[in-house]
Formats: structure tokens, sequence, C-alpha cells
């Protein structure tokens, strides 16, 4: 799996191509933990999922993760960026979609942020 | 006959005592003066009398054990002022044997004081620690072995003496339970007692056999008495056993056995007049009566003369009445000891009440202290303050800094102070947004103020960078004193809900037996398939069979977050814990709530578990699904296949769990179909996994949960690329009860066990706990 991150404003995007599961959610763990504790400035994580083609429970367990750190470290919002049908539909089906939101595009994700939502 | 301590009157009169500040009735030695003397009567009144009727009891005129049995029997359990008391009465008894008996009883009266040398010796060997029953054997032996001296001595029948010695131990031992029950606190009866003071009250009687009064047999007028009384305090159980009881001891008063005609007749008349006057009894004291006439006048065949019959007809009446003049109170008291009298269930289902009402208030109480320490813990809200303090901290060190001993310092903060601290505001800003801090970006006032503003725009990115790098730590902290009170709340808010949950999960008896005489209708067949990605690795998903009593069974599956001994070690906790809930009565909802409050009390551990339960009503087909984050369960009924599916997040998330209850009606034949999202992930290739499980459940026929299973197993196993999660399909499936054979004692497993799980198996089975925990784990 391939990671990028970009720092806009209080938010960090995280771009993630490639499946997230078993093999991957550990680094995929690492690397947004990485991010955030660079900056306590940071409240909101947006999750880019254009290119990612599958999420299993490792990988739902590991965005989970990073909710419970950006809630009750950050008092933040979790978004996702655009997921495709089938992670969109593993998304709904783990109750991931309770959580967090969704955007199509990176404006729409960054004014949501913006919005400072507090998600619950 | 119980210890008169028991009764209002011997109540009232130790409150007495107690209010002239004097001892109450103990075995152990009085006060002084008056009260001395009542507590001295009070003592001895009643096994003084007990102990006279035994001491002349003679069986079939010729045996006499009863006495120095009953004195050992009390002396052995530890009640020797009772036991000299009934010693004396049997001393008198032994002596006012009729004289008419003195020929036939051997050693009489010599042997008289035997129960007094048999009431020492129990003692004696109480004293050296030695349990009741030997103390009472003792006494017993030792009192025999005398009698048998003194009958060789004085001459008699040495055989009937060895027998009365052999009686004595038998009786001895036989009234050990009933000599327990004087002096101690009034208490619900246990059979053996019951019995033993059945036993102690036949043979009592037979020591009154002569006593009376114109024809008017005091045994007989007793026995009856006690009969109505028995029936009326138990029903016709108790009364037909006291009717059987004491009609054996009438039968053994007599001695020539060739007029065995009224023995005989009290024998039969007795136990069924006694059941009648149970019968009876539903209809109050009158009822009882009735049914005890009844009884004597339905075996007058059996009766000798028509004389008898008539005093046996006016015991009856005299029974009645002065059964009539007990208050009904008294009848109540005295049936709530007895067991399995509805008044024993009622103060059985009141104490139960009582002691849940008072569970109930403890725990919230231990909830209140909870919560309020909660409080206690949680920190003040100062962020307003914080935020000041910081910014104080933050101008205090860039003065420190640069400004301090600088020629401008006086133009910069006392004439354009305002500025300068507003300007530093701007700067900090700055650097934080950028990371780093330039002089040409400094505000434009303090770049025209300041004679150093390399060094200022360095010292101001230095002192943001530090903290920052501070309220991070701080935040860290904080985050970890916030986790106190917030495990307190969560402590308090588990118990306040087990606290509520406690009149629920206790059924009264009587709604618990309703609910038991329904008799299942259906068994239930198991079938299992588990995988594991890595065959070196433990499964991480984890399921149960839980049978919950008659006619309900639960099937727990849990998730845990990715694969390995920490996934298994995240679900069978979960499973455990519902397990533990569900077999304490707890409902569904309440337990995953439970358990979701539990897993968030723990540390911010990133292991998660889904849930999903089912539990079947096998007396009806009702089947309960919960799901907690869990993959969707398909449920075939007919041909049809339905997808149950909660998009909820697994336990241990969100403070509240989002669940609901989804509850079906399945008849004989249909399936349920759990699974964990391996077995979907497994799918992916077919396009919607969902979709292609469910037309595998579809297709299917006949119906079949094995066969479900299999099918799913060879899909699995056709596929070119091997699982990557574990894998776990639960199939179970609805029979008529008795139609068809029963599985479901143990799942099958279509199991491909790792090889560690296979090499910790043959390990295990190898190890004496292994039964113990085959039965637990079968499922696994």
């Amino acid at each position: 799996m391939h990671l990028e991150a970009r720092r806009m404003g209080d938010s960090l995007i995280v771009r993630l191509k490639g499946e997230l599961d078993l093999h991957s959610a550990e680094a995929f763990r690492a690397f947004v933990r990485e991010q955030l504790a660079a900056s306590d400035r940071i409240r909101n994580l947006i999750l880019d999922l254009r290119a990612v083609p599958f999420i299993d429970s490792s990988g739902v367990g590991a965005i989970l993760g990073r909710y419970k750190e950006i809630r009750e470290g950050r008092a933040g919002r979790l978004i996702a960026l655009g997921p495709r049908v089938p992670v969109r539909r593993v998304l709904a089906m783990s109750g991931l979609l309770r959580v967090m939101d969704i955007a199509e595009t990176q404006q729409e994700a960054l004014a949501m942020a913006k919005e400072g939502k507090r998600v619950p | 006959m119980i210890d008169s301590a028991s009764t209002p009157l011997a109540r009232g009169r130790v409150a007495w005592l107690r209010r002239r500040g004097r001892r109450g009735p103990t075995d152990g030695a009085p006060d002084n003066g008056g009260p001395r003397l009542m507590t001295a009567i009070h003592l001895w009144w009643l096994p003084a009398l007990i102990g006279f009727a035994l001491g002349r009891a003679a069986v079939f005129g010729v045996l006499v054990p009863f006495g120095s049995a009953f004195c050992v029997a009390l002396a052995a359990q530890g009640r020797a002022r009772r036991a000299a008391a009934a010693a004396m009465g049997a001393l008198i008894g032994g002596w006012t044997i009729p004289s008419s008996l003195w020929a036939s009883v051997p050693g009489t009266p010599w042997t008289a004081p035997l129960p007094l040398v048999g009431m020492i010796v129990a003692l004696a060997a109480l004293k050296r620690r030695r349990g009741a029953g030997l103390a009472a054997a003792a006494g017993a032996w030792v009192a025999g072995a005398l009698r048998l001296g003194i009958v060789a001595l004085v001459g008699g029948d040495l055989l009937a003496a060895g027998v009365t010695a052999a009686a004595e131990l038998a009786a001895a031992i036989a009234l050990l339970p009933a000599a327990g029950l004087f002096g101690a606190r009034p208490a619900p009866l246990r059979h053996g007692q019951i019995v033993s003071l059945l036993a102690l009250t036949g043979f009592s009687l037979i020591g009154l056999e002569g006593i009376g009064w114109q024809g008017f047999a005091l045994a007989s007028f007793l026995a009856r008495a006690l009969v109505l009384l028995a029936s009326l305090v138990g029903g016709p159980g108790f009364g037909a056993a006291a009717g059987a009881g004491l009609g054996i001891a009438t039968f053994l008063t007599e001695v020539p056995l060739a007029a065995f005609t009224r023995p005989v007749w009290a024998a039969a008349v007795l136990p069924a007049a006694g059941l009648l006057a149970g019968l009876g009894a539903l209809g109050g004291k009158p009822g009882a009566a009735a049914g005890l006439l009844v009884g004597h006048l339905l075996l007058t065949p059996l009766a000798g003369t028509g004389l008898e019959i008539g005093t046996a007809i006016f015991e009856c009446l005299v029974a009645a009445g002065c059964l009539a003049l007990v208050p009904n109170a008294a009848l109540r008291r005295w049936a709530e000891r007895l067991p399995g009298t509805p008044e024993r269930e009622r103060l059985h289902r009141e104490g139960e009440r009582e002691a849940r009402a008072r569970a109930e208030e403890q725990l919230q109480r231990v909830a209140a202290v909870f919560a309020e320490l909660s409080q206690t813990f949680t920190p003040q809200d100062g962020a307003g303050q914080e935020q000041e303090k910081a910014t104080d901290r933050y101008v205090a060190r860039v003065i420190d800094a640069v400004c301090r001993g600088c020629s401008q310092y006086r133009l910069c903060w006392e004439r354009h102070g305002y500025e300068t601290f507003r300007d530093l505001l701007d700067a900090a800003a700055a650097a934080g947004r950028e990371g780093q801090l330039s002089m040409h970006v400094l505000p434009s006032g303090l770049r025209q103020r300041c004679i150093k503003p390399p060094q200022l725009a360095k010292a101001v990115a230095r002192v943001v960078d530090a903290m920052r790098v501070e309220a991070y730590w701080r935040t860290r902290l904080e985050a970890s004193r916030e986790l106190v009170p917030r495990q307190l709340a969560g402590i308090a808010s588990i118990i306040a809900g087990v606290a509520d949950q406690m009149e629920r999960i206790a059924l009264p008896a009587a709604a618990a037996a309703e609910e038991q005489s329904w008799a299942p209708r259906y068994d239930v067949d198991v079938s299992v398939l588990q995988t594991t990605p890595d065959p070196d690795s433990v499964s991480g998903d984890c399921f149960r069979r839980v049978d919950l009593g008659p006619g309900k069974v639960a099937f727990l599956l849990s998730d845990g977050m990715g694969t390995g001994p920490r996934a298994a070690a995240e679900s069978e906790a979960a499973v455990a814990m519902l397990q533990r809930f569900l077999e304490a009565g707890f409902d569904l909802e309440f337990a995953v709530n439970t358990i979701n409050s539990v897993l968030l009390l723990r540390s911010s551990d990133e292991t998660y578990a889904t849930l999903d339960a089912c539990l079947v009503d096998l007396t009806d087909g009702t089947v309960q699904m919960l799901k907690v984050g869990a993959a969707p369960s398909f449920v075939r009924r007919g041909q049809e296949v339905e997808v149950v599916r909660a998009a909820n997040l697994p336990v241990g998330i969100l403070t509240r769990v989002d669940t609901e209850v989804v509850t079906r009606r399945l008849e004989a034949g249909d399936i349920v179909v759990m699974v964990t999202d391996g077995a979907l992930a497994a799918c992916r290739a077919r396009g919607d996994r969902e979709e292609a499980l469910r037309r595998t459940v579809e297709r299917v026929d006949p119906p079949d949960a094995q066969r479900v299973v299999d099918l799913l197993s060879a899909r699995l196993r056709s596929r070119a690329n091997p699982a990557e999660d574990d894998i776990t399909v639960v199939a179970f499936q609805l029979a008529e009860r008795g139609r068809r054979p029963q599985r479901q004692a143990e799942p099958r497993l279509h199991w491909r066990p790792s090889r560690r799980q296979a090499r910790r198996t043959v390990a295990d089975a190898e190890s004496p706990a292994a039964k113990e925990s085959a039965g637990r784990s079968a499922s696994q």
C-alpha cells in the first residue's frame, strides 16, 4: 500500500493507494500515528480512499483506531474522501458511517472539516 | 414439642427478662433470683416431661430403651441442662412403670438410673471433642452394657436386655436430630429432623399408655390431635405420615399379642384419617376435623367394639375442639418451618425478594460511590485560564530571551506595550502556521520598533515550538488523567445497570416453574466450519454454543480484529463475557451494552471484536438475533432466504452501542447461517459477496445445515487464492423434537486446525484438566 500525507490547516489528508487489509493495516496505523504526533494542531483526519479497492476487518479496525484518536485526543472529525462502492459498503456494514462522513471531493471534505462539527 | 423458646409466650418472657437486664433462657447459668428460677423451669419442663414419658415407654411391655436414648441424644448435642432434666424425668418414669410390667421388663426398677449414666458418659465424650454421633454411641453403649450387667446381677431375661441395649443405641442415633432442636433458634426443618421428631413423639406416646380417665386415653387423644395438627400445617402428606408413625407407636404398646384388635385398628385408621384430614384441611379447621372423623368411620369394620369406636370418635371431637383453639397465625408459623408447604414457599419467595431488594440497594449505593469518585477525579474546566497562562508564559519567555536588557525596552513595553503584545501574538500565530519564522514575516510594527528582529524571530519560533511540545504532552497527560474519572463513571454505570436488572433476572419460583413447564418442541442441529489463513496460528474467530436451561440455546460468534492470538483473545473474551451474562439471566441488549462499557474502560489498545448472537427458544422456534459490527446472517425459511444485517460499530468504540434485536419465528427445517467477514471476503472475486452467500444458502435442497456448510467449504477449497482472514461459518437448523437423529450434542466441525492448535489439542488431551474443559469448549 502506498501512503501520502498532506496538512491543510487543522486537517490532515492521508491518501491511500491499494488494499487496506491485514497486511497493510499496520503500516497505515503507524503512518497516521506518526503524522498526527508531529503536530497537536491537527484536529481533523481526511482519508482519501479513492484509490482503495478493498477494505477488510483489519482495515476497519485501523480506521476505528484513528477515529478514537481523533475524537478523544483532538475532538476532531473523521472524513472519508470518495470511497468506491465496495469500500463504501464495507464502511456502512461495519457501522463506520455512523461516526465518519463521506465527501466526494477534497474541497467538500475540507469544507466539512472547517464546519468543525464534532462527531459523536 | 420444639423448644419452648420459640413460642410467643417464651419470647415474651425472654423480653421481660431482658428488660430487667438479665439473661434469657440458655443452657448457661442464669444470673440470680426469680428469673433464675423461671429460666430453670423454662429449661427443664419440656425435656423432663418427655423424659418421663420415654422412661416408662415399654415396647410390647418388655423393652424400655427410649429414656436413656433421649438423654444421651440431648447430652451428645451439648444440651447438658436439658439432658439432666430429661434424665430426672426418665428416672421417675422408670420407677412409675406399671407394676404389671415389672416382671416382664428386665432389671426394673434397678435400671431406671441408666439414663443419667448414659448422659454423663455422652457429655464426657463430647468434652473430649468427640462428634455428636460418637458421643451418643458411647453413652448408649455404656448404658446398654450396664443394663446387661444389672440384669445379670438381679436376674432377668438377658436376651431382652441385650435387645434393649441395641435398641437404645439405635434410638439414640435416631433421636439426635430432634434433640438438636432443643434450645436452637427457630429455623426451617429438614426432612431428617421431621422424621426424628415424629419418632420422638411416637416413642413418647408409648410412654403415656395407660394414663387416662374413665376410658379416655391420653395417648390416644394426643395421637389424634397430633395427626390433625400435622394435617392442618402440612397437608395430606404430612397427615398420612404422622398417622402412620403414631399408628405404629400405638401398635407397639400392647402386651398381649392375641388381642391386637385395638392397636391394629389404630395403626390402620390413623394414616387414613391423617390423609383425609389433610385433604379436608383445604377447607380449614372444620374440613380437617371432618376428614379425621370420616377416616375413622370408614375403617369401623376393623374396629373392636362399639365402645372403642365411640371412644375414638369422642377423642377425635376433643382433639378437633382443642385444635380449634390454636390460633391460625401459630399454625402458619409452624407450616413455614415444614418443607414443601405453601407457607414455606411464600416465606422463601419473600426472603428471596428481600435479599434481591437489599442487593439491589447495595449495588445502587456502590454505583453512587463510584459516580461520586468519578466527579471527584474529573478535572475542572479551566481551558480559558490555561490559555491565558500559556500566553503569559510565551510573552515572558520572549522578553527574557530578547527584550530584557535591550535599550528599546521602555519604548516597546511601556510606550507601545499593547501593540508589542498584539504583534508578538501575531508572530506566534505565524510561527505556528508555518512551522518557522523569518524576520521578514514579523508584523510591521514590531519590525519598526525592534532593533534585533532576527533574534526576535528566532526566539519566537523557538518558544512557540517548545510550547507546542509542552502542550502536546500536557494534552496527553490530561487525557490520561481524564481516563480515571471516565473509568469510574463507566463502572458506576455498569453497577447501576446490573442493579436495575436484579428484579428482572430473578424470576419468582412460580414463574420459573411455569416457564419450565413448556416442553421444548424443537431440537437444533449445528454445523460449523472454521479455517485460518496461517496453519501455524490460532483462529481469531470464536464460536460457542451455550445451553441456557431447558428449551433455550444461544449461538455466540465473535470476530476479533485481525488474526492470530491477539484477535483470538479479543473474540474469546467478548464471547465469554456474553455467555456469563446470558447464563446469569440478563437479556441480550443489556449484556451487549455492559460488555461495551467494560471494553470502553480498557486502555486505548486498538483491539476490537464483533458480536453476533442468536438466542433460540426451542419451545416455539423464536430466534432473537443481535449484531454488533458483525457480518450479515442468512435466515432460510422454506425456500426464502432473508439477509439480516446491522450497520453498527463493534463493541468498545462508542459509549452507547446502537443495538437492535431482530426476532424471527422459525419452523422445523428452517436454517440460520452466521458468518464472520472472512467468509464474505473469500467470495469477493464473485462480485456481490453477500448475494453470493445468500444464493448458496438458497441453493441447498432439501435444506440441511450440514449441506450448507459442506457447500461453502467446497467453495472455499476451490478458490485459487487461499483465504486471508479467519473464516467461521455456523449453520443451525431446527428439527421437530424426536423426528430426526439428534445431533446437537456436539457441533460438527469442518475445521482445518492449524498445526499449533493440533499440537495444543494433543497436549491438552493428555492433561488432567482436559476433560473438565472439554465440555465447555466442545464447540471451539
